[in-house]
């Protein structure tokens, strides 16, 4: 196994093992792998090798999952005292592999480093970065009562919220957009795209399998996208009060569908149809199933947005806790639309500039009902909804 | 034996037609497939002969022909042209006007010229001295640059300050530093840090001469005479000076198709363009380099030199392996077409690069296309016919 070990580093050779491989294969059993009739789809997100190796992981999603709910709780803390940005700034790099001892536990793993533009654009880094700024200065006020112009905590029943002096929840922001910006982004448009499923990406041999990787390169792709959907494996049976899978269940439970699926099933099924295809090389079926995951995941952004500006707009002129909380929360779901795959995505980036930057604008507390019914149907129009 | 174009007509021919192909036709299609991959296999058994003992070609001769007619001759002239804009930079910071302005920017434009012929060999004497790196990273980092000369103190060899020194931070100094001559030469004469930003300036020069001429002795015989192990290291394992060349010829082609062009369009974006990312900003004529750079390595891989002297090269190596491409031309002959197509297909973006990526973004797309399927052909028909591994890797993570 050492010399697979070693091989598997090196393009020119493995291609040699792959050619001969499916050329005995192909000689000997030629209908299997291919027959979509053949394999099994199993109910749960759960695959073995031929052995009956585990060959699902993804470690490092559920790493990045928790570090960003332990970013969130020290967020709540601001409403009852100040905070530093720094703390965040620190989870947000992982300073030190425990977030410079914010962390409750320890990894290599990082969301700043999968953020969108990473090593090419920080723009969308420092945007998050900024949030934090402002989140912790809004801190500053925790004991303050927020009005317009005036940062503080707005009330609503047992319900308190850190706003700044424009109504804004930072805290919102910053969750529901590396919602987008990482979980989202990294799932739809950089594991389940061409570079890292598609035809160039190894299939045939495994990773490291004296290091238990049993799984190829492109099964472990899928499984990495799988794992920042952030689900149970036999989601919906079992289900989760966190990021994609609640948001997820959320829409389902109003009703929302994809592919004659309710929102829950139509994800489920083409995450687990899809990794069955990967690892049977069926590539129709691979293809048809990362197109579902990412029609569907969009349409869940936009119908959790579109459900957070009818909620403020429910809100509007009774009760300003939640208008601009459910505001801030809208602001998060529609931004995440801007990191869709351009091959399959339903809105520009102009859109949903327009729609943040012109129809809602800065200042939360200057928003209008008119303005709300303007941004909901922009999305409803684009979306079909 | 080409091995990569065996599995790519594998792919092709069972997977298209065969999905789509009913009943009778598509057994008959498995058959063929089946038959092929059996040919393939059996020629690849006979082949293996032929490939290991390519006596016939002889790899030093083409190695020598790399270090005397290519290698070092580029980076002679290259040293050349470094020495040349020191003298630019002492003559403008001595008195600055615009005239010597733009006798200065004259001399960096030489030198970014012929830099494209020498960013390929970042191996050896260049690796050494991150060469390619502190010549030409992009995009610029003009707060660290200006944080450098407002402290006028620094350490232009820190990986902080990786990209804010070389070609691109000097095309900064020298076209971005106002908006038209006078201001740019003003603030080399009226401003409070007139003096950093010369001394700066002269430090840059200074820096890049140090590494080109360390990198060129190193490379001549009554110097390092690394040309010596060069040519001598006629093997095929990784360390051989072709495994060498052939890589970094490669990072150095997806440089172009990436950083010169790719990230600019919105590559790593979805489709957002970056236009502050391309080569040169501030001078503007980003796709003349990017040309004259797949000139570069199309001279490389022809064992052309600049002169236009066409020698024992890369693909005369191909041609003695009677090395074909999947459509049955020779491999040679269809990297040779392609570089001809990234040519013509860049060459006709509108300089300047950075407005093209947001106005003309069709003919830009359609050039980092071409640029694409070059490097399939270099990154995979080429190498795994020369029995050469790619050992980069394209950055990864989970």
């Amino acid at each position: 196994m050492k010399i697979m070990k070693n091989l598997r580093h090196f393009k020119p050779q493995s291609l040699l093992i792959l050619a001969l491989a499916l050329a005995l294969s192909a000689c000997e059993d030629n209908d299997s792998d291919t027959d979509p009739n053949t394999y099994t789809i199993p109910d749960t997100y759960t695959f073995s090798d031929d052995e009956g190796n585990n060959t699902v992981s993804y470690q490092g999603q559920i790493d990045r999952l928790n570090q960003l709910s332990e970013m969130n709780d020290l967020m709540d803390e601001a409403t009852t005292g100040t905070i530093d940005a720094q703390d965040l700034k620190d989870m947000y790099a992982n300073t030190g592999d425990d977030g410079n001892g914010n962390f409750s536990f320890t990894s290599s793993k990082q969301l700043k480093n999968k953020t969108f533009g990473a090593g090419v654009d920080a723009s969308t880094q420092e945007m998050f970065e900024n949030f934090m700024d402002s989140l912790a200065a809004n801190s500053e006020s925790f004991d303050q009562t927020a009005a317009e112009g005036v940062a503080g905590i707005a009330s609503s029943g047992s319900g308190n919220y850190l706003v700044s002096a424009n109504g804004i929840e930072y805290k919102q922001l910053i969750e529901k957009g590396l919602m987008g910006a990482v979980f989202y982004y990294q799932a739809v448009s950089y594991y389940l795209s061409d570079a890292k499923i598609g035809e160039g990406v190894d299939n045939e041999s495994p990773s490291d399998p004296e290091a238990g990787k049993y799984y190829t390169a492109m099964e472990h792709h899928w499984d990495e996208a799988f794992g920042y959907f952030g689900v149970p494996v036999d989601f919906p049976a079992t289900l989760t009060d966190r990021f994609w899978g609640k948001y997820t269940n959320s829409r389902d439970e109003a009703g929302l569908m994809s592919y004659d699926k309710s929102v829950n099933n139509a994800m489920m099924d083409a995450f687990i149809a899809g990794r069955a295809a990967v690892s049977n090389d069926d590539t129709d079926a691979k293809n048809e199933n990362i197109r579902i995951i990412r029609e569907t995941w969009e349409l869940i952004s936009a119908a959790q947005a579109i459900d957070y500006f009818e909620g403020a707009q429910a809100n509007f002129g009774s009760d300003n806790a939640k208008f601009l909380h459910e505001l801030s929360e809208a602001w998060a779901f529609t931004n995440t639309l801007k990191y869709s795959p351009e091959e399959t995505r339903k809105i520009t980036n102009e859109k949903v500039d327009h729609i943040l930057n012109d129809v809602i604008g800065d200042n939360f507390w200057e928003v209008t009902s008119q303005d709300l019914s303007d941004a909901i149907d922009e999305i409803k129009t684009v979306y079909g909804l | 034996m080409d091995y990569s174009t065996l599995s790519i007509s594998h792919t092709k021919t069972d997977k298209e037609p065969g999905a789509k192909l009913p009943g009778t036709l598509r057994l008959i299609s498995r058959f063929f497939f089946i038959l092929t991959v059996c040919l393939f296999t059996i020629t690849s058994c006979e082949d293996e002969e032929t490939n290991t003992g390519s006596n016939e070609f002889d790899r030093s001769t083409m190695l020598a022909n790399y270090a005397h007619n290519i290698i070092i001759p580029n980076y002679a002239t290259l040293n050349n042209a470094v020495d040349s804009l020191n003298k630019a930079i002492n003559n403008f910071t001595s008195s600055p006007d615009t005239v010597k302005l733009q006798q200065l920017r004259e001399a960096w434009y030489n030198v970014a010229m012929n830099w494209q012929h020498c960013s390929t060999f970042e191996f050896g004497p260049a690796s050494d001295v991150l060469l390619r790196a502190s010549m030409n990273t992009f995009p610029t980092n003009v707060d660290q640059i200006n944080d450098n000369i407002s402290w006028g103190s620094y350490n232009l060899e820190t990986a902080g300050n990786i990209d804010a020194i070389g070609l691109p931070a000097l095309d900064y100094l020298i076209n971005g530093v106002g908006e038209d001559d006078e201001s740019i030469v003003s603030m080399y004469m009226n401003n409070d840090q007139s003096e950093n930003r010369k001394q700066y300036l002269a430090d840059l020069a200074a820096q890049m001469q140090s590494k080109v001429s360390a990198v060129y002795n190193d490379w001549v015989t009554d110097g390092g005479n690394y040309q010596k192990m060069f040519i001598a290291s006629d093997g095929m394992d990784i360390g051989s000076s072709v495994g060498l060349l052939v890589n970094e010829l490669n990072f150095d082609f997806e440089i172009i198709k990436n950083a010169k062009i790719g990230i600019p369009l919105g590559e790593k974006t979805l489709g957002s363009p970056l236009p502050q990312h391309v080569e040169a900003f501030y001078h503007k004529q980003s796709v003349d380099f990017a040309v004259e750079h797949i000139k570069a390595i199309d001279n490389i891989f022809n064992g052309r030199s600049r002169a236009g002297i066409d020698s024992t090269g890369l693909d005369d190596n191909l041609n003695a392996l009677d090395a074909k491409h999947s459509s049955g031309i020779p491999l040679a002959e269809a990297i040779n077409n392609q570089f001809d197509d990234c040519i013509s297909a860049v060459e006709s973006i509108p300089d300047p690069l950075s407005e093209a990526v947001e106005n003309n973004s069709t003919v830009v797309d359609a050039a980092h296309t071409e640029l694409k399927k070059q490097v399939v052909l270099l990154k995979t028909d080429l190498p795994s016919t020369l029995s050469v591994l790619i050992t980069y890797q394209d950055n990864d993570g989970d």
